[in-house]
């Protein structure tokens, strides 16, 4: 097939100019998906550092040899969870696991429910077991989860619920409740 | 200069300084090291407030650090602001970014740049920072950095000057105040030396002391100085009471000339011209016409005054010419005399203007040398002194060859009065003899301990009397009348076994210092009264003995008891005795020598004066005294007829001797012109070497017994 060359060119041309068109329209993949890592990444930090800033029961730390973080259900979290693989906190080496069911987690010493759990039955099913509860679902500490993570001008913070976490046998550092943007539930 | 006008301060200003100064010192130095200490401190203790607040910062920031949470580590740095001292304060993080940061309102400063900051503390003088490391659970989570001023180690410090300040003044004051009243103590005492001293020298009294006691040093202090006022008052009492008799016998002689001069009608030029040479007499040698012991003593005392307000040098010294006995002995004393003479000048033109040559009697002379710079100048001159004896001297046609030993002293190493001086140059100048003679020695304290021949003399004078070493000759003294021996004039002489002869002028001082006068006296009387005794046995009834009493002698008391058990013992009419006393033993102390002449004369003896003319006896004295006898000094009689001053003088002598009722003894007549001036005169008693010299007494009698007088041999002639 012979194709005149104005043709083409102007066949051609066009295509490129829409194509670039498109590419710079088009918010930028790379970008969004940087800053959503970066976020990640830093609640990745949070959650190591919640744990540090969490004491467990004792019957729950004897149980088991290593510090279970878990998520459940479909989460953000990438590979940055794994880094958390190997550090120690109450000097025990964590182990990243990842569930889909409520009663999996149950061994887990700190779980990070994804958006799409089916909140009620999951807490219920978590209610009064030394686990921390974490997730970024608006309301959950209001439901009965312990930690909520909250973007506030682009920054992650987050919220306890006290009473939860003293429901689940769980003993939060002051240190940490004056970190959090709310605490509800009396202390 | 400095130092100079410090010199001039007061002892007492010296010694409160000092307190003052030493206190001040040693206070200071107390508050410099409180200060330092409490400085220290003040720095321990902002340090370790500084990391407390640090410590309490990294705890409580440690969990917004880990949750980036900005707000909350900022609130954590809120409470700085209570804390005024605190100027900036900051978080950083990790990755050394400041975190959280707080500056005091109103101070810009810049936060340090951090890079794995180690945890530490620094001072800066106007402010301190400190790091620490906000940790979590063993693990570095960021760095706290805090930055203080310094006020409060400046307000202390401020503080604490402000207190030294004032405790500074006021132990100032008390020390002053107290030593100004302490150091009275010391400087009193002192003071009051010092104030007496300076009166002293002031008004010239003496009689005044310095009150005081005391057992330290200060009181021992003016224990010696009282010591030495009394003594100086002594010797200026003593000096002044010398000095106002010398004058007083000289003008008493003036006077007396006058009249011995109006009475042979005499003109009245010659008349003070003998004056003159009456005073002249007083402080010069006759036969060399030098300065005498008298004047060469005031020299030296007025010298070492001098040398003692300037702190300069004095040196003495003492020259003793070698071998001139021999020379004396073998030639004549004529002979010796002229050699005198013309030592004596030579050594006058040998020393330098301001130095004082003198002669102090037979073969000896001093130089004074004042104001010398060193030793080494005395040294020179007694060098030159010798190297100026070194040309013989032609002498009634004899070649002299004379060297001289000389002993050098020195003011105010060898001694600080004109006595000590004179006595150590004596004792060096014996050291030189020893070295071998024609030398110059220094004194040295060691010679001191040895003024051996001293010792050695009196050693040897304790045995001479038990060895058989003393014996008595006898000279004859003629009656020129009858030309007949009337009497003879006792003289000791000692042969020492190594020393030989040795004159009395030598060893009677010697044994008036050991107490050795005593025995020699009593066997010097036993001796000559039984010598007399033979004489007079063996048909010479009428001859007397003339016996020389010391002022040794004269001084001990009971000499009359001794007298006469003398007499006693040779069986011997007290008549037919007479004991010759000098001028001078009997000045020494009038009132007592009158008691003692008295007792003497009350046995029944004679009492002679000797040597008379060459003391200052005043007429007035002279007839206080008991004597029967006055002897015509042969000083006098040397120059007669030639010179006209000594007739004078003779024929005062003589005047005064006729006028009192005393017979007139001429010494020393020498020659036929003396005899014939003395015989015009109307003297008939006369002693001399023109008739005998002193014999023994073998050869007395042989005289005695041939009737003849070996001088009238050559005056027949």
């Amino acid at each position: 097939m012979r194709i005149s060359a104005d043709n083409l060119f102007s066949g051609k041309l066009a295509v490129i100019t829409a194509a670039l068109l498109l590419l710079l329209c088009m918010p930028v993949p790379g970008k969004a998906d940087e800053a959503q890592q970066t976020e990640y990444r830093i609640k990745t930090a949070f959650l190591y550092n919640f744990s540090r800033f969490v004491v467990w029961p004792e019957s729950a730390m004897q149980e088991r040899s290593e510090f279970l973080l878990c998520t459940l259900g479909e989460t953000q979290f990438k590979e940055q969870l794994d880094t958390l693989t190997g550090k120690t906190v109450h000097n025990k080496t964590i182990v990243v696991k990842r569930h889909s069911q409520p009663q999996e987690v149950l061994d887990c010493h700190l779980v990070f429910i994804g958006e799409q759990q089916d909140l009620t039955e999951t807490l219920w099913t978590l209610q009064k077991q030394p686990v921390l509860t974490v997730s970024n679902i608006a309301g959950f500490t209001e439901k009965g989860g312990i930690i909520q993570f909250k973007l506030i001008e682009n920054k992650v913070r987050f919220r306890i619920n006290a009473d939860a976490a003293n429901s689940a046998g769980l003993s939060v550092s002051s240190k940490l409740l004056s970190l959090a943007i709310d605490v509800t539930g009396s202390r | 200069m400095h130092m100079k006008s410090f010199s001039h301060i007061s002892i007492r200003w010296k010694l409160t300084g000092l307190i003052v100064i030493i206190s001040s010192v040693s206070l200071l130095l107390a508050s410099l090291a409180f200060i330092t200490s409490d400085r220290i401190n003040t720095q321990r203790t902002v340090s370790n407030n500084l990391t407390t607040m640090a410590e309490i910062t990294a705890a409580n920031s440690s969990a917004a650090l880990l949750f980036g949470d900005h707000m909350a580590a900022q609130e954590t740095l809120g409470f700085l602001q209570s804390q005024k001292h605190i100027q900036a304060a900051a978080i950083y993080d990790i990755n050394n970014s400041v975190f959280a940061s707080y500056r005091k309102s109103g101070v810009n400063i810049k936060l340090p740049e951090i890079e794995l900051q180690p945890e530490n503390t620094l001072f800066w003088g106007d402010y301190v920072e400190l790091f620490l490391h906000i940790e979590y659970k063993g693990e570095q989570i960021g760095v706290v950095y805090l930055r203080s001023n310094m006020q409060a180690v400046h307000d202390r410090l401020i503080w604490f000057l402000g207190i030294v300040v004032a405790v500074l003044l006021a132990s100032l004051l008390v020390t002053f105040i107290l030593g100004t009243r302490l150091q009275r103590i010391i400087t009193d005492p002192l003071l009051g030396l010092s104030a007496i001293a300076r009166q002293i020298r002031n008004e010239k009294n003496y009689s005044l002391r310095v009150s005081g006691e005391g057992r330290d040093e200060v009181g021992s202090l003016i224990t010696d100085f009282n010591t030495m006022l009394d003594e100086i008052q002594s010797r200026d009492s003593e000096l002044r009471e010398n000095r106002s008799q010398l004058e007083e016998r000289v003008m008493q002689r003036t006077r007396e000339l006058e009249i011995a001069n109006s009475e042979l009608a005499i003109s009245k030029e010659q008349a003070e011209s003998v004056a003159r040479r009456m005073e002249y007499h007083a402080h010069h040698d006759a036969l060399t016409g030098l300065p005498n012991r008298i004047l060469l003593n005031d020299r030296i005392t007025t010298q070492l005054a001098h040398a003692r307000r300037k702190q300069g040098m004095v040196a003495v010294l003492f020259l003793d010419l070698d071998r001139f006995k021999i020379i004396n002995d073998s030639l004549g004393h004529a002979v010796g005399d002229q050699l005198l003479r013309v030592i004596a000048r030579r050594l006058d033109k040998c020393v330098r203007e301001e130095d004082t040559v003198a002669r102090l009697g037979g073969d000896e002379f001093m130089v004074l040398l004042p104001n010398i710079n060193g030793s080494s100048d005395a040294g020179r001159i007694a060098r030159k002194v010798i190297d100026c004896l070194v040309d013989p001297i032609s002498c009634h046609g004899h070649q002299l060859h004379i060297t001289t030993s000389i002993g050098i002293s020195i003011y105010p190493y060898d001694g600080t009065d004109s006595e000590t001086l004179i006595k150590h140059a004596d004792i060096s100048m014996y050291r030189a003899k020893e070295l071998g003679r024609n030398k110059a020695v220094y004194f040295t304290a060691e010679m001191n301990a040895g003024s051996r021949k001293q010792l050695a003399l009196e050693t040897s004078l304790r045995h001479a009397i038990s060895r058989n070493e003393l014996k008595l000759l006898y000279q004859p003294k003629i009656d020129i009348s009858g030309n007949t021996i009337v009497g003879v004039e006792a003289l000791l002489r000692w042969k020492h076994p190594s020393m030989g002869m040795i004159s009395p002028q030598e060893f009677i001082p010697a044994a008036e210092d050991s107490g050795m006068i005593a025995p020699i006296g009593e066997w010097v009387m036993k001796t000559a009264f039984t010598q007399l005794k033979q004489w007079h046995l063996a048909g010479h009834s009428a001859l007397t003995i003339a016996v020389n009493l010391s002022s040794a002698q004269l001084s001990r008391p009971g000499i009359e008891g001794v007298v006469e058990k003398a007499l006693q013992f040779a069986d011997l009419d007290a008549s037919m005795a007479e004991l010759e006393i000098t001028e001078n033993a009997a000045m020494e102390n009038l009132e007592s020598a009158i008691m003692v002449l008295e007792k003497l004369k009350n046995l029944g003896i004679s009492i002679a004066m000797d040597d008379f003319g060459t003391g200052y006896s005043s007429l007035s004295y002279l007839r206080r005294l008991p004597i029967d006898v006055v002897k015509i000094d042969q000083s006098f009689v040397r120059e007669i007829p030639d010179s006209s001053e000594d007739v004078l003088i003779a024929q005062a002598v003589i005047a005064m001797a006729q006028s009192l009722n005393l017979s007139l003894v001429v010494e020393g007549v020498e020659n036929v012109r003396q005899l014939n001036f003395f015989k015009q005169q109307g003297c008939n008693l006369m002693q001399g070497f023109l008739f005998s010299k002193a014999v023994e007494p073998e050869e007395i009698s042989r005289l005695l017994a041939a009737q003849t007088i070996p001088g009238m041999v050559n005056l027949v002639k």
